[in-house]
């Protein structure tokens, strides 16, 4: 159930998935052909406009990408301390380019929207691809699904254990942790079932649903 | 719609769940009460395949659950105790759109249906909200909701009202009495069941009354002094 995507009526969001993710492969390929400072930085500029235009709450862009930020800052540094000045600042702004633009496609585009285009992708490479596709699809979303969970888990258990008394040591939290969400992976895996899991796709459409 | 339980055991563990039970169920409003463990859970899951019965057979409209799951599954709608167990897509409007993906229907007619659906419940503002995000309430109307655009004829619901606050819980109450489709409902909200139609009282696995929801409840409570 994690996502980033925040709805919106800008042109980012209009466009079509498929060639926002195309677009971002290209951008990703292209950046990382040139050392030019001046044109990374031209390409970084634009990325930051993009997100920019997006008109996101800065509070919420800062809280979602301090760690990236930090994480860029310090191979900033290290590539300064380490090779050269120049060097870090190719570094730096071919990843700053890649990070906005990722960024601004994600916030820009509902998951759903990104694993359709996956499986629009995908579909045309061998036999039984619709059902792949929408396996693909339904995998993707669960791992969506249950990163937020885990984390969720992870905090009620520590919560548990703070309450008792006990230090929340890491290698504590294993055991409890992988029983909780065996068993919340079970009752997900009921509720696929019951929701009509595996899907028919091999009826004609008409037949597919008859709806009462 | 008509089920028919005949001579349903299931065990588990060297346990009676469900003890030789026989009964048919046709009524519209149709409630499961019992104490914990009294197998109102296993009895509600029979209806929908989700558990199998070890002997005997359970009859939906004439199709065996245990031969053909897959249609009796199109017909049955379920809305889980922990409904967070059945969202599955990032986004409530995706989840809602799901259901219907996965019988067939492309993406584009899902999100459709399901963008209608929502604006009738009146949950048209929780559409874009991650399913995280939701409270416990909010979950279980878009579960229902989720559920809802299958247009089953029978839906089962385990505690529904299990999380809920009073709005969210007199919200649902109201949205169980408008449902055209038939229902059943384990429960341990007994007010929730004042109008239904018939109750089924279940202890160890056993049917120990059945009848008008009145008397049933009566009959609970004076079990449980």
């Amino acid at each position: 159930m994690l996502s980033l995507y925040q709805p919106g009526q800008s042109l980012l969001h209009r466009l079509p998935a498929g060639g926002k993710l195309l677009a971002l492969s290209l951008f990703g390929v292209l950046i990382f052909l040139t050392r030019e400072p001046l044109v990374l930085a031209a390409a970084a500029l634009g990325a930051v406009l993009l997100l920019w235009h997006l008109r996101l709450p800065p509070a919420l862009l800062l809280r979602q990408l301090a760690v990236t930020l930090l994480l860029l800052a310090f191979l900033v540094i290290a590539n300064g301390l380490l090779v050269s000045w120049n060097e870090a600042l190719i570094v730096g702004l071919r990843l700053l380019a890649l990070v906005a633009a990722a960024t601004a496609v994600t916030y820009a585009t509902r998951p759903s929207e990104i694993i359709a285009a996956l499986q629009a992708a995908l579909r045309p490479l061998g036999p039984g691809g619709e059902k792949a596709a929408f396996t693909l699809g339904l995998v993707l979303a669960l791992v969506l699904r249950f990163i937020p969970e885990v984390l969720f888990r992870i905090r009620e258990l520590r919560e548990a254990m703070a309450a008792r008394g006990a230090p929340a040591a890491p290698l504590r939290l294993i055991v409890p942790l992988a029983i909780r969400l065996l068993r919340s992976a079970d009752e997900v895996g009921l509720a696929l079932e019951a929701r009509g899991f595996p899907p028919d796709l091999t009826r004609p459409s008409k037949e597919r649903i008859e709806v009462r | 719609m008509r089920i028919d339980f005949q001579q349903v055991c299931v065990t588990r563990d060297g346990r009676n769940l469900l003890d030789s039970l026989s009964l048919s169920l046709e009524e519209r409003r149709i409630g499961i009460i019992g104490a914990n463990g009294s197998g109102k859970t296993t009895l509600a899951r029979l209806c929908n395949g989700l558990v199998l019965p070890d002997t005997g057979r359970v009859l939906v409209e004439g199709l065996d659950t245990r031969k053909e799951v897959a249609e009796v599954r199109r017909r049955v709608g379920m809305v889980f105790q922990f409904p967070e167990a059945q969202i599955i897509q990032p986004i409530v409007l995706e989840d809602v759109a799901f259901g219907l993906q996965l019988r067939g229907f492309s993406g584009k007619q899902a999100r459709a249906e399901a963008e209608e659906l929502l604006r009738r419940l009146d949950l048209w503002e929780l559409a874009e909200r991650t399913a995280h995000s939701l409270s416990g309430g909010e979950r279980q109307l878009v579960a229902l909701a989720a559920v809802l655009i299958t247009k089953p004829e029978l839906i089962l619901f385990d505690e529904p009202t299990n999380q809920l606050d009073l709005r969210h819980r007199n919200r649902l109450r109201a949205r169980l009495r408008a449902l055209p489709a038939q229902v059943i409902v384990v429960t341990h909200d007994l007010e929730l069941l004042d109008d239904f139609d018939r109750v089924l009282l279940l202890d160890e696995g056993q049917l120990v009354f059945d009848g008008p929801p009145a008397q049933a409840v009566a009959r609970y409570v004076a079990a449980c002094a």
